[in-house]
């Protein structure tokens, strides 16, 4: 008789810290036999009872490995997206070389003379324009603010140095960070995550017409210099004049992603320069040499703003890429810690029921 | 009788084909290639490019750039094409009037630059539609 007492004590005592349907414990001393029928309902988690701070954890815990599959599926996708950016500066292979070789074989054929082309020459610099290159989005670590900060300071040098300095804005962050500053704007583009060359016709021949207009004296482009996954350089370059030693001296780089042993990686390496080709002496010029040569600037600009738009987009993606694998890598170790938390708390449960039981049963004696 | 033309842009080849005849918007005037024509170098502005091949014509529009002939091979170098899609003559008159008051009324340089570029394309387009239809 006493040892059906304490069952039924234990049995009460059991029901008041958890959050079984009432009806049970009421059932149970009247007909014992139901304890031991299988409560099929009942979860094991909810036998113990847990205060208010383990539920938050046991929320949080989800919400964590909830995030974290977002970020490691938004690592996936910047992932094959580098990829793509890859094919698609590959793609300007044909036209670059094809362009580089005429060129140089021009130049050869002008034979050293003094090549005396409004892009070509370096005037007194009154006014400088930047071509700014950032992304259209977030969540990609620090590049959008590395480079907004080389801009910046860039523009301030100028200033220093007494040169008026207005902007070309390439992307919506950089976009919306200097509007709300009100610095000089000349245009404003969005980055896009594939650049094609129609994008880049529209940016090229703004910087021409600007140039060739008088309202700049040199256009600078700032961009985001692709090293590897892990690292990418804020660069700055002069766009305008063009210098014709660097056209034809100058290899593109381009970069690779590679796969090796499951982990991602880039090789970056420096194409040969394309050889100038030799054109045959009764060669027809349509036009004067010079002129001729004064169409192909525009092409290489816009090769080139492809190009660098490309190489910004590659790192962006690649920044992203590493930002997210961060924030995984983060999300696992604070879902580690907190379970371990929340163990320690249903550990603490545990041990404290007992106690109550142990000393419930005591007060019986 | 062939010969092979390719169109690049800076990010991709636009065609690649076999041609019986090319007629290049060159700089200083309309250029026609055949064949083993002699090797020639032009600046091309923004114009049409018409291919021939099978007495059918087709029209590109090149938005400035170079082409280069070789004896059976011409290579053309451009900023971008436009797609030519079939819009109401009308329409396109009324665009070529557009641009054409546009430099009309250019007040600086930059934006007669920009203008003439816009009057070239409007009068290549005019030019294209009457080559589809």
């Amino acid at each position: 008789m006493k040892f059906l007492c304490v069952a039924a004590a234990l049995v009460a005592t059991t029901s008041a810290f958890t959050t079984v349907p009432s009806h049970q414990t009421v059932l149970a001393p009247a007909a014992p036999a139901d304890v031991f029928a299988p409560a099929t309902h009942r979860t094991r988690r909810s036998t113990i009872v847990m205060d208010g701070k383990a539920n938050a954890i046991r929320d949080r815990i989800t919400s964590v490995n909830n995030t974290k599959k977002i970020t490691s599926a938004m690592k996936l996708v910047a992932a094959a997206k580098v990829r793509r950016a890859q094919d698609a500066v590959l793609a300007t292979r044909p036209f670059s070389e094809t362009l580089q070789s005429v060129f140089g074989g021009l130049i050869q054929r002008l034979g050293g003379e003094a090549v005396d082309l409004p892009l070509l020459t370096q005037r007194e610099v009154n006014k400088v324009t930047l071509v700014v290159i950032t992304g259209d989005r977030g969540l990609c670590g620090g590049y959008n603010s590395f480079m907004i900060k080389k801009a910046e300071a860039r523009f301030n040098e100028l200033k220093a140095q007494g040169i008026e300095a207005d902007m070309i804005l390439i992307g919506k962050k950089g976009a919306s960070y200097f509007q709300r500053r009100e610095f000089p704007i000349r245009a404003i583009y969005d980055c896009t995550q594939n650049p094609d060359s129609k994008q880049a016709l529209g940016i090229s021949e703004e910087i021409i017409n600007s140039f060739l207009a008088g309202e700049t004296d040199a256009v600078e482009l700032l961009y985001t210099k692709f090293v590897s996954l892990i690292s990418s350089t804020p660069s700055v370059r002069t766009l305008v004049p063009f210098s014709a030693s660097e056209i034809t001296n100058k290899g593109d780089e381009v970069f690779q992603l590679t796969s090796a042993g499951g982990d991602f990686g880039v090789e970056r390496k420096e194409l040969d320069v394309a050889e100038p080709q030799e054109f045959p002496n009764d060669m027809i010029f349509e036009q004067d040499p010079l002129q001729i040569v004064n169409s192909i600037l525009p092409l290489y600009l816009n090769g080139q703003i492809l190009r660098t738009l490309q190489e910004s987009v590659a790192s962006e993606l690649a920044a992203r890429m590493q930002s997210m694998q961060s924030a995984s890598d983060n999300a696992s170790a604070l879902a580690k810690t907190l379970s371990q938390e929340y163990n320690r708390a249903r550990q603490a449960a545990v041990t404290q029921e007992l106690l109550e039981i142990v000393a419930g049963a005591a007060a019986l004696e | 009788m062939v010969m092979n033309i390719r169109v690049l842009t800076p990010d991709r080849v636009i065609c690649s084909t076999t041609a019986d005849e090319v007629i290049l918007p060159g700089l200083t005037g309309q250029v026609g290639v055949l064949d083993g024509h002699a090797t020639l170098i032009t600046a091309l502005d923004t114009g049409l490019l018409r291919i021939k091949l099978a007495d059918k014509w087709t029209p590109i529009i090149l938005c400035g750039g170079l082409a280069e002939v070789d004896s059976d091979r011409v290579t053309v170098l451009v900023n971008d094409v436009e797609e030519l899609v079939a819009v109401e003559l009308s329409e396109a008159t009324k665009e070529l009037e557009k641009a054409t008051s546009a430099i009309e009324n250019a007040e600086t340089s930059k934006a007669r630059l920009d203008a003439s570029v816009e009057l070239k394309k409007a009068t290549a387009r005019l030019e294209g539609i009457n080559y589809l239809s």
